[in-house]
């Protein structure tokens, strides 16, 4: 078994609503997935599907091996999964949370458990429903790892928090990604660029894109050429040549299948010898703006 | 089966002051339970405000703890919503049967089990032995799990009160239609003529359809949690029973179980228009004697059965009253359901209301056209009535020590102080069977240990024999008053300390009917005096 998540022409309607359209995502073991997208592009109905939360209406899903529709019972003490909007018992106090979860966890590490609650500095004494977004937000995320769960599935876990709070979660949670594999939604690129291994892209219910951070970094650049002399641009330019735009000798344009020397030739033939050319890196969000504007699979 | 006690301890941690609550309301209702077990008058002459607060309680507790059971149970599901995905505990190691089980366990543990306690404490206290009951109290305890299901089923498929509102009005909605067609049979189960006493095999159907879809409902919605298959499958036990309702034949009166017995025959009484010198005996008038939309309302006369042979006893159930105009035109009451003993009874007493023992009285509606049509022309009148033959079978003559009595596998009786013969009687988790008591009364006390001095015997029955158990509440003890006749020649007649008590436990004979015709008879007659 080589991936953690694996859907098949995955799809989900309510009534004449398509929320997921046939989904096939690839999770591999050990990653750290960030899904993500607008709101409403199906991330968490998708996320519900593979914890069994919601049954599909086409396709398949395997979770850890196993049929998404089978997961119920003993099989959650193998998944954390924590998402924003999820209803805890509020009239519980934290040290109650934790007392009354354990139980149901073979695996549950009290040692760990401590020392969540040291690192994220729970309020053990305070009901759940006192406590801020934020803190609710690590209790949930605690009591997930605590057990040291093989898959953490985790649902816009950092909307609406402050970026301390949010880093506190990332370092809990980054801790423990040796351990796991992690299956992250977010609509916030810029919160999942700097840990996530693999990232997919979904729209409308479509997963657009699906490849490793790495790759993807690397093969989007942003290109400025500096021209000779002020120049039409070309009608005919390089299909991977997004968002291409000329200001007085400038020629500007997202390249999303960058090589230094094949970008270069591609310069060279469209415009013959140029000024200068530089290539920039480009951050996630940037580069999911140049795709979503030009509205083309860039795979 | 760790996991069933873990949750359940959850439970019980949140829901503590709800069981601390529901504890303390039980112990009260018991507490004011013997109240009950009294006349009312032997607390008047006594009126402590403890004893009036016990009787509110005793009155009122019942309801508040039945609605208080009701919200915790549904709470109870709620507390692990089976509809709502956001719950956390979807996603949390829950074995669905242990789930499931904890619930039961809540159920039985926090309500069951102390209200059983309170029940034995109850009975002993009633004087009856409790653990010779028992079995009867698991049943009526299954009774309260049955009252109990189509609230969970509802809670199963709902998430919360918004929606728990809704799925009642529908439910609500669903009756009302019944019962608006007349079909609302075994949906309410209020039964009075099919099957007879017995019930038929489309009412088995209906609570067989009834049960089954809640029970796999909730299985179902524990184990799949596919709210909208539960609510489907609501729908469709729904539509069944809407079907079985409309195939459940028209309620019927089964009038030829009753062959009608003429004069001379045994058991045979005779109905008689009530004296017209004595208008409070029949013609009792609601709402004015005015149309009431399109009926008016009235309590039919007085009719008065003969005497009854000595050693028969007629228990009256059902009357009918058909109105013949000269032009065909007719109107008919319909069965409608009386209670009425008659009884040899020839010392002449007659109760406060001025009824002769030996009479039958009903409410009746009369279709307010044909009484403006007939009001003041003669009609004929055909009354006939439908009852069961007893032969009367007394024990011996009692005094009562402490003015209670025994009756002989029915419970005991108190005595009211008063000079109103009321008798108070309890009877542990049983049907009461046809029973009754006849008293000597005296005019004057004093004059009571005179051989020479009248004495008057009056009966008290209990006239929804095997039909009604008396009071329905969670209280083990069932509470039936005997009511008795206490006048004669407009004078009040007491027991004393000579009264003697014989109780009637009379042997069932068969059914039979009488019927009696009458000429000339004015709608402005019978509802007549103001």
């Amino acid at each position: 078994m080589s991936s953690a998540i694996r859907t098949e022409n995955l799809s989900k309607s309510f009534l004449s609503v398509r929320a997921v359209r046939q989904l096939n995502l690839e999770v591999p073991q050990g990653g750290i997935y960030a899904l993500v997208g607008p709101n409403g592009a199906g991330k968490t109905t998708a996320i519900k599907v593979l914890m069994n939360i919601l049954k599909p209406t086409r396709g398949t899903a395997e979770v850890l091996g196993t049929d998404s529709t089978r997961l119920r019972g003993d099989w959650f003490a193998k998944i954390g999964y924590v998402s924003e909007n999820q209803q805890q018992p509020e009239w519980m106090r934290v040290d109650q949370f934790f007392d009354y979860l354990r139980p149901f966890y073979p695996t549950w590490d009290r040692q760990v458990e401590s020392s969540l609650i040291r690192q994220m500095q729970l309020p053990l004494d305070r009901k759940l429903r006192h406590l801020s977004r934020g803190m609710k937000m690590k209790a949930a995320l605690a009591s997930s790892l605590a057990y040291r769960p093989k898959l953490i599935v985790l649902d816009e876990p950092f909307t609406g928090l402050d970026p301390l709070v949010r880093d506190e979660l990332v370092e809990s949670l980054l801790e423990r990604a040796s351990e796991a594999t992690i299956l992250i939604s977010s609509h916030d690129l810029a919160e999942i660029e700097s840990f996530s291994s693999h990232v997919g892209y979904m729209e409308e219910g479509r997963l657009k894109l699906s490849e490793e951070m790495s790759t993807l970094i690397n093969r989007f650049r942003d290109v400025q050429v500096t021209l000779n002399a002020p120049t039409a641009v070309p009608a005919q330019l390089p299909t991977t040549w997004l968002q291409p735009a000329t200001s007085g000798t400038t020629f500007q344009f997202i390249d999303s299948q960058f090589d230094q020397d094949r970008t270069r030739m591609a310069i060279h033939s469209a415009f013959g010898d140029v000024r200068d050319v530089t290539f920039s890196l480009m951050a996630l969000r940037a580069i999911f703006l140049a795709m979503a504007k030009s509205g083309r699979h860039m795979d | 089966m760790s996991q069933t006690i873990h949750i359940f301890k959850k439970d019980v941690r949140r829901f503590s002051w709800e069981i601390v609550l529901s504890l303390l309301l039980l112990a009260l209702y018991g507490w004011c339970q013997p109240v009950l077990w009294r006349p009312y008058d032997l607390m008047t002459l006594n009126p402590s405000t403890t004893t009036m607060l016990r009787y509110t309680g005793a009155s009122s507790l019942g309801l508040l703890l039945g609605l208080g059971w009701m919200v915790m149970v549904v709470r109870l599901v709620y507390e692990e919503s089976l509809t709502d995905d956001r719950q956390f505990w979807v996603t949390r190691p829950y074995r669905w049967h242990d789930l499931l089980v904890a619930k039961i366990l809540f159920v039985i543990t926090v309500i069951n089990l102390p209200l059983l306690v309170v029940q034995l404490c109850l009975l002993a206290a009633a004087g009856f032995s409790p653990f010779q009951h028992f079995p009867k109290l698991v049943h009526l305890h299954t009774e309260l799990s049955v009252f109990l299901l189509p609230l969970v089923t509802l809670a199963v498929v709902t998430g919360g009160r918004r929606q728990m509102t809704r799925a009642i009005i529908v439910v609500l909605i669903f009756l009302v239609a019944g019962l608006w067609l007349g079909q609302g049979v075994f949906i309410v189960s209020v039964s009075r003529y099919p099957g007879f006493g017995r019930t038929s095999k489309l009412e088995w159907l209906g609570w067989a359809v009834m049960l089954g879809a809640a029970i796999v409902v909730i299985v179902r919605q524990y184990a799949l949690r596919k709210t909208a298959q539960a609510r489907g499958i609501l729908l469709g036990a729904g539509l069944v029973l809407a079907l079985l309702a409309v195939l459940q034949p028209k309620q019927q009166f089964p009038i030829t179980r009753y062959p009608l017995v003429t004069d001379g025959g045994e058991g045979y009484f005779d109905i008689n228009m009530p004296p017209q010198d004595k208008p409070h005996a029949g013609h009792f008038l609601a709402n004015g004697g005015q149309a009431q939309g399109q009926r008016v309302s009235f309590i039919s006369p007085g009719f008065m059965g003969g005497e009854m042979a000595e050693g028969l006893v007629a228990e009256v159930e059902e009357i009918q009253l058909i109105l013949l105009a000269s032009d065909g035109s007719q109107w008919t009451s319909g069965w409608q359901p009386v209670s009425a003993v008659l009884n040899h009874n020839d010392s002449g007493t007659i109760d406060a209301s001025g009824q002769q023992s030996r009479s039958i009285r009903t409410f009746l509606q009369v279709d307010g056209k044909f009484f403006d049509k007939f009001k003041d022309v003669p009609l004929n009148l055909q009354v006939v009535a439908a009852a069961t033959l007893y032969r009367d079978h007394h024990g011996a003559t009692i005094v009562p020590r402490n003015r209670e009595f025994n009756i002989s596998g029915v419970g005991t009786c108190v005595v009211s102080e008063l000079s109103e013969v009321n008798i108070v009687c309890r009877s542990p988790l049983t049907r009461v069977p046809f029973v009754g008591v006849s008293v000597r009364l005296f005019k004057d006390c004093a004059a009571a240990d005179d051989s020479n001095a009248p004495v008057y015997k009056s009966y008290a029955w209990w006239p929804f024999a095997d039909r009604w158990g008396g009071d329905f509440s969670f209280s083990p003890v069932n509470v039936f008053s005997l009511t008795a006749t206490h006048e004669v020649e407009g004078q009040a007649l007491t027991t004393c300390a000579a009264s003697t008590f014989t109780i009637h436990q009379p042997d069932k004979i068969r059914f039979f009917r009488v019927q009696k015709e009458f000429s000339g008879v004015k709608l402005t007659d019978l509802v007549a005096q103001q």
